[in-house]
């Protein structure tokens, strides 16, 4: 006999719901387990571009997903765009962009600064990175 | 003595197994909690341009819109999130955000961002009209799991 544990969301019967949704938790569909979750804090983005990491070590390239907050308070996903953020004196915005990338030792935080009124790199700033790896490789 | 609570892959012994990904569950390894998940529509005003100019390599004038819808989750706290935007009603295809796409002069860019009350979409492209609208399906999903950021 095969024995599961499973945990059903109010309203449902464990017994007879069969819908994995309808579960808060059932021994039979895998979690998807944070291994590891941390933070890179107050780290300065001073040259043009900017790459910061994270050693993780586990030999294999892993799922992971990470945030960014910049000085304007946004926190945004990493991904391809721009994102304006306030760093002049004068309030005026500047933008960077912020991405990931992993191989099986490292996460890489990527930083780079888009045109700033025609002038190269604005200056430095300060940014906070929540990152989060997960069970298992891509 | 910390106790644990695990539930191991089918065939493996959970008092000797140490690899996480031979866990169903592990109560050493956080997961993700569902808070609320939905979905808004933006409706994009083309006349809402906020900014024009005239190609004379394309012989026509292009407009800039910009859109910004949000939801509120009134965590208190910036909590992990995710969204994505329907790029296809049928059959019905989903994009992650945030997304960028462009070509030789057009662009659509769709962004995501938080604080600790609400979820933003800001919906960025250009046209070469000033009239009619256009919806944007986006859906969310937002996690109690705090950022601490």
């Amino acid at each position: 006999m095969t024995y599961i544990v499973a945990v059903s969301k109010a309203g449902k019967n464990v017994l007879t719901i069969t819908d994995p949704n309808d579960f808060i938790f059932h021994s039979s569909y895998n979690t998807f387990k944070i291994i590891t979750e941390g933070k890179l804090l107050n780290q300065t983005i001073n040259t043009h571009p900017k790459e910061l990491s994270f050693t993780h070590s586990l030999g294999y390239v892993p799922n992971f997903y990470g945030f960014c907050k910049f000085p304007d308070g946004k926190i945004v996903l990493a991904g391809p765009l721009a994102h304006d953020y306030t760093i002049q004196p004068n309030s005026s915005n500047g933008y960077g962009s912020f991405s990931m990338e992993a191989d099986s030792s490292k996460l890489y935080f990527l930083f780079d600064d888009v045109s700033w009124l025609g002038s190269s790199f604005p200056g430095s700033y300060t940014v906070n990175i929540k990152y989060y790896i997960f069970e298992a490789t891509i | 003595m910390t106790y644990i609570m695990a539930i191991s892959k089918a065939t493996k012994n959970v008092l000797t197994v140490t690899n996480p990904n031979d866990f169903i569950f592990h109560s050493s390894y956080n997961t993700l909690k569902y808070d609320t998940q939905g979905s808004m529509v933006a409706t994009i005003d083309f006349s809402n341009y906020y900014y024009s100019e005239y190609s004379d390599f394309f012989g026509i004038t292009i407009y800039y819109n910009r859109k910004v819808v949000s939801v509120s989750h009134n965590l208190g706290y910036v909590p992990y999130f995710a969204g994505y935007v329907v790029r296809s009603a049928s059959p019905l295809t989903m994009v992650q955000l945030p997304l960028e796409f462009a070509d030789a002069w057009y662009f659509v860019s769709y962004n995501i961002y938080a604080d600790s009350s609400k979820i933003y979409f800001v919906v960025m492209f250009n046209s070469s009209t000033n009239s009619g609208s256009d919806n944007v399906t986006l859906y969310y999903r937002i996690f109690k799991n705090s950022l601490g950021l």
